[in-house]
């Protein structure tokens, strides 16, 4: 693509001319990220001021020109790779910590702070900020966000968009849109976390940050098997103690880990597990106690602990050098990501395993044993064609025995092109169709890193629908049979409406699963709160729910339990031309797609019929924040947008048009 | 397969195979390796100034590959990417931070050779070339100068003298000593053949203070020769032409055969990693690598004269920490031992590691007035400065003087010392 001399200009004038480059050498070097896309923009802009944002994309938007935000690029996903040419927008000059608020637990970034930066602003005011992937030291809290990356410590304090309070966006059109958690209606910002740069750019972000605990003690467990290992993890999640990380590899990852680092590791178990505990000294004193206990009961081989610094970082030293291990070995390493329920982890682990062995490839398997999340490091060299061509076959495998194992294809790399073919393994079509349609909503012209995520013609490639249960197609009949725009209620508890006009969830009464080994529970959406809580307290178990008279897919689509939304993992959901999406699962990490389940969130209703909920279980009661006052949202830019696209024929009452 | 090479036109100008920190590889091999991950963004004092990733050793290693694959020309795009090769401070940060240890800064000089680029001022260049080629005539333009310092003549042409003669001037202590008058008088010469200490030029005429420190180590349990004013040809590999670094190196590599091949002793980091990655010079050179690895297993940095038993835990007036330098190659195990070193003398005063100091850029960078060289230099004082570091330990004569020129404007309290002379003291 050639760009016109006038929209250089119109660029220049905006950010200044060494800004702006279209030399070849300058496209190519922003052709790529970690992975092995590489294609070749049209001009590179670099911004320094987050105000030059919206200007420089009314621009391209002017001129319908492509654009890709890139800040380091250090993705394994291809997100950064600019398929249809275009511009690259840089956004690494945006990087200032702009406050820090220490009483109020927040900070106010720009989306090019680099995260490590962060920690180390905050680390001697005694906070932290708790995302932490792997690749912190170099990559951005806004590319963190834009990806919903997360770390090890995911288990305990969860992805980044948990962490995110507000957010500035623009639009791909140019319009600013300040976003907040306080706000009512869907989950924005939730929306756009894992959005990879296709629905807007990110200019500001303010983030959650929380006191450093004071004791942290790690722990280094040697198991008999993987499963004993898994278990290991299930059984502290079932008495109570959530571990800041539970890290573990497979036999053959150890050995080649204490090959190259000579980290001490036990090199005969068939799995090792470093687990870490934080809080007081109490509390970390009863909670090694039980750890020690159930690592005994499921055949512990060996058991170290580590309580200072140093003897914490030896510990971490081997896990920490798995990717050098095997970046020594070839030019390119590929590292996979995956994740399964983890019940499934120990099958879905030995599969992946033999599948390796069978195609006589050496590789490394780390996972996170507390989220059922696994990276593969497999070695390659990208230079000879055969290789490169094995090694995506290998990865699109490995991603069909995650979705066999009833996971996802992408628990924190996001998908970008280089997993947009497997989208397809996970998803059918009516769930792909909703994700194009909050694409189209918000980028109608396709112009913000276009080509990404869905795969091209996924109507015919989508795995089958499910079928319907029977109280769902009801539903589904009574929805495509009514005359007039409907209310979706549940118990009435609410929104109290007299009209007759009205969708009850009510006979999705039915709680279909409580799983203990996972801590899910599977509802349909109108179960009575106080019942669920009944049926969970018979079984030992609770969730991030109050009680009262309401349903569960009240409390999740009215906006009043914002807390819940980080719980829910996966939603079914009846769109208003009787479609049925599916999206999530029983796996508690998942960057596969735009997260559909906060956009449903505090939605009223007004997207489509929430008929089945999975979230969340624990073995403690919950504390949970006072409940918010129901009121009806706000209309906005975003509801409008979203609005057309999903429901364009109003069969679902929108609250904001009836208050007008 | 033919291999891909940078400059098909001029092979003898480049090196065929690298010497990296993981083995031998082709110089393609060696930059294939950067699996485009970007942990050496934010090591790389270049990317941080200024953000872009053409100026990342992410982008400069990709820009490598593609002009060998082809995919862009020296004819047509050589000129677009003169900046950011020549911008290169070969600090190696990115090395040590990269998983794979991809020696970037050997590619940038590869690329640098291809290019035909020159990135010191003219007269620098040749003065400093004149020491390989010409040792005796370099020594007496250094005498000149040090006596034209020395009575007050520097000072009078201070205007009309190049920005690099003006930096060297303001770096150098006032009250500096002739060389030879006070440090070769110490030595002891002996016809034995025994240690051979090879002190680099700054020692010999910028900081003879740290030749006797050196000195003053080794005859503790070895006979020492002296070479003086001996060039190994690493100004010529860094800056100059490949072809002339191996000239020198074959009259060092006969030189130190027909000594019988003792030991060598270096007090600059940057010659000893040099003399230790020689045999990568002689690749497709049958007998002279095998010599040259002779040589390479014989050179010794002074750290490795350190006894740690010898040394004896003292009182520092403050935090002590160790200043990174250009660590291309082999320097990690200086690196290691040098901390072992500061560590058993300074105890929890020697601060490791806890807030990374970037490594100093290029002394020779900084004398040419780089921007981005001084911009460095700035962002590592403030460094020193806010950690509230009394004595920084360097690994060479001329990054001390260097330092200590810019403390001295910035940061007063702190001082940069030879590690040779912290040991001595």
């Amino acid at each position: 693509m050639r760009l016109p001399r006038a929209c250089i200009a119109a660029l220049e004038q905006i950010v200044g001319p060494d800004a702006v480059q279209t030399t070849e050498p300058a496209l190519w070097v922003n052709a790529y990220d970690c992975s092995l896309s590489r294609t070749r923009p049209d001009v590179v802009v670099h911004l320094s001021d987050a105000q030059q944002v919206p200007a420089v994309v009314r621009v391209l938007n002017g001129y319908h020109i492509p654009f890709v935000v890139r800040a380091s690029a250090t993705n394994h996903a291809g997100s950064c790779a600019a398929l249809r040419g275009g511009a690259i927008l840089n956004i690494s000059g945006l990087n200032r910590i702009l406050q820090i608020n220490t009483q109020q637990g927040f900070a106010v970034v720009e989306p090019g702070v680099i995260t490590g930066q962060l920690q180390r602003e905050l680390a001697p005011l005694g906070f932290f900020y708790a995302p932490d992937p792997a690749s912190e030291s170099v990559s951005t809290i806004g590319g963190n966000l834009a990806q919903n990356a997360s770390g090890a410590r995911c288990m305990k304090y969860g992805a980044t968009l948990d962490h995110v309070l507000a957010a500035d966006v623009v639009l791909p059109d140019g319009s600013y849109l300040p976003l907040s958690r306080k706000d009512n209606g869907p989950d924005w910002i939730g929306l756009f976390a894992g959005s990879e740069g296709t629905l807007g750019v990110f200019t500001r972000l303010t983030v959650r940050i929380l006191p450093v605990p004071k004791h942290i003690h790690t722990f280094l467990a040697t198991f008999p098997s993987l499963a004993a290992c898994v278990q290991t993890v299930s059984d502290l999640t079932a008495r109570g103690i959530v571990p800041r990380c539970a890290e573990a590899m497979d036999q053959p990852t150890t050995q080649a880990i204490e090959a190259f680092a000579h980290a001490g590791y036990p090199v005969s178990a068939a799995a090792l597990l470093l687990l870490e505990l934080d809080g007081t000294p109490m509390q970390i004193k009863k909670d090694t106690r039980l750890l020690e206990e159930i690592c005994k009961q499921n055949n512990v081989l060996s058991f170290v602990t580590a309580k200072t610094p140093q003897a914490r970082a030896a510990l971490w030293r081997g896990r920490r050098s798995a990717y050098a291990a095997m970046a020594r070995l070839a030019p390119n390493v590929m590292v996979g990501d995956g994740t399964v329920p983890r019940s499934r982890l120990p099958h879905a682990l030995q599969r992946v395993r033999a599948l390796l062995n069978d195609q006589h490839i050496s590789a490394s398997l780390l996972f996170h044993a507390g989220d059922g999340n696994f990276h593969p490091h497999v070695t390659f060299d990208e230079r000879h064609r055969l290789s490169a061509q094995r090694m995506g076959k290998l990865v699109k495998q490995i991603l069909q025995i995650c979705v066999e194992e009833g996971g996802t294809i992408s628990g924190e790399h996001g998908v970008g092109v280089e997993k947009r073919g497997s989208m397809a393994l996970q998803y059918d079509t009516a769930t792909l169709k909703t994700m194009a349609a909050v694409k189209q909503a918000l980028d109608p012209q396709h112009l913000a890193n276009p080509l990404k995520i869905l795969p091209d013609h996924y109507a015919e490639k989508a795995r089958p629908a499910c079928a319907l249960r029977p109280e769902v197609a009801a539903l589904q009949a009574a929805l495509l049979a009514a005359q007039e725009p409907l209310y979706i209620t549940g118990n009435n508890s609410r929104l109290k409406t007299q009209s007759r006009a009205v969708l009850s969830t009510r006979s999705l009464n039915q709680i279909y699963e409580i799983d203990l080994t996972n801590y899910t529970a599977t509802v349909g959406a109108g179960v009575l709160l106080c019942a669920l809580q009944q049926a969970l307290h018979k079984q030992g178990v609770y969730a991030a729910l109050p009680a009262g008279n309401g349903t569960v897919g009240g409390a999740f689509a009215s906006g009043c339990c914002p807390w819940f939304y980080s719980h829910v993992l996966g939603i079914e959901v009846l769109l208003a031309d009787g479609s049925c999406i599916r999206y999530g699962g029983k796996f508690t990490k998942n960057a596969a797609g735009y997260p559909l389940t906060r956009l449903f969130a505090g939605s009223h209703g007004s997207f489509g019929v929430i008929t089945e909920l999975t979230f969340k279980l624990f073995a403690t009661p919950c504390k949970l924040p006072q409940p918010r006052v129901y009121e009806e949202p706000q209309d906005g830019l975003l509801w409008q947008r979203l609005k057309n696209e999903l429901d364009p024929t109003g069969r679902f009452k929108s609250l904001p048009e009836q208050k007008q | 397969m033919n291999m891909p090479c940078l400059d098909p036109k001029h092979p003898k100008r480049h090196i065929t195979h690298l010497h990296t920190p993981l083995g031998v590889r082709s110089v393609y091999d060696s930059v294939s390796f950067c699996t485009r991950c970007g942990s050496c963004q934010q090591a790389c004092p270049l990317y941080r100034q200024t953000r872009q990733e053409n100026f990342s050793p992410r982008g400069l290693n990709q820009l490598v590959r593609l002009f060998m694959e082809g995919k862009l020309t020296l004819a047509k795009h050589g000129a677009d990417v003169k900046a950011q090769f020549a911008a290169c401070l070969l600090c190696g940060q990115c090395t040590a931070q990269c998983a794979g240890r991809v020696p970037t800064a050997e590619h940038v000089l590869e690329m640098r050779r291809a290019l035909g680029l020159r990135v010191l001022p003219g007269s620098l260049q040749r003065f400093l070339r004149l020491r390989e080629t010409n040792p005796r005539r370099f020594a007496v333009w250094m005498y000149a100068g040090l006596w034209a310092r020395r009575i007050g003549l520097l000072f009078l042409l201070r205007p009309v003298l190049p920005v690099w003669l003006r930096r060297l001037d303001e770096m150098l202590p006032s009250k500096l000593p002739l060389r030879h008058l006070d440090f070769l008088q110490q030595t002891t010469y002996t016809s034995r053949i025994g240690t051979i200490y090879m002190p680099s030029w700054e020692t010999q005429w910028l900081c003879p203070q740290q030749g006797k420190a050196v000195l003053a180590l080794l005859q503790k349990k070895h006979r020492v020769r002296i070479w003086e004013n001996t060039a190994t040809g690493l100004f010529s590999f860094l800056y100059g032409d490949v072809r002339e670094s191996r000239k020198q190196l074959r009259k060092l590599i006969r030189r130190h055969r027909s000594a019988q091949c003792p030991v060598i002793v270096v007090d600059d980091i940057d010659e000893y990693q040099f003399l230790r990655n020689a045999p990568q010079l002689f690749e497709g050179f049958a007998g002279w690598k095998s010599w040259a690895e002779n040589l390479a297993r014989s050179t010794r940095f002074i750290t490795d004269f350190i006894p740690l038993s010898s040394l004896k835990a003292r009182r520092s007036e403050g935090p002590v920490r160790l200043l990174g330098g250009c660590y291309r190659g082999p320097a990690a195990d200086v690196l290691e031992k040098s901390c072992k070193i500061l560590t058993t003398l300074f105890k929890q005063n020697f601060v490791e590691y806890e807030d990374p100091l970037f490594g100093w850029p290029p002394v020779l960078a900084g004398l040419a007035g780089t921007s981005f060289a001084i911009r460095t230099e700035g962002e590592i004082v403030k460094n020193i400065a806010r950690t509230q570091t009394k004595t920084v330990v360097v690994l060479s004569g001329l990054t001390a003087l260097a330092v200590n020129a810019t403390l001295a404007r910035y940061y007063p309290a702190a001082k940069a010392v030879p590690i040779a002379q912290v040991v001595s003291r």
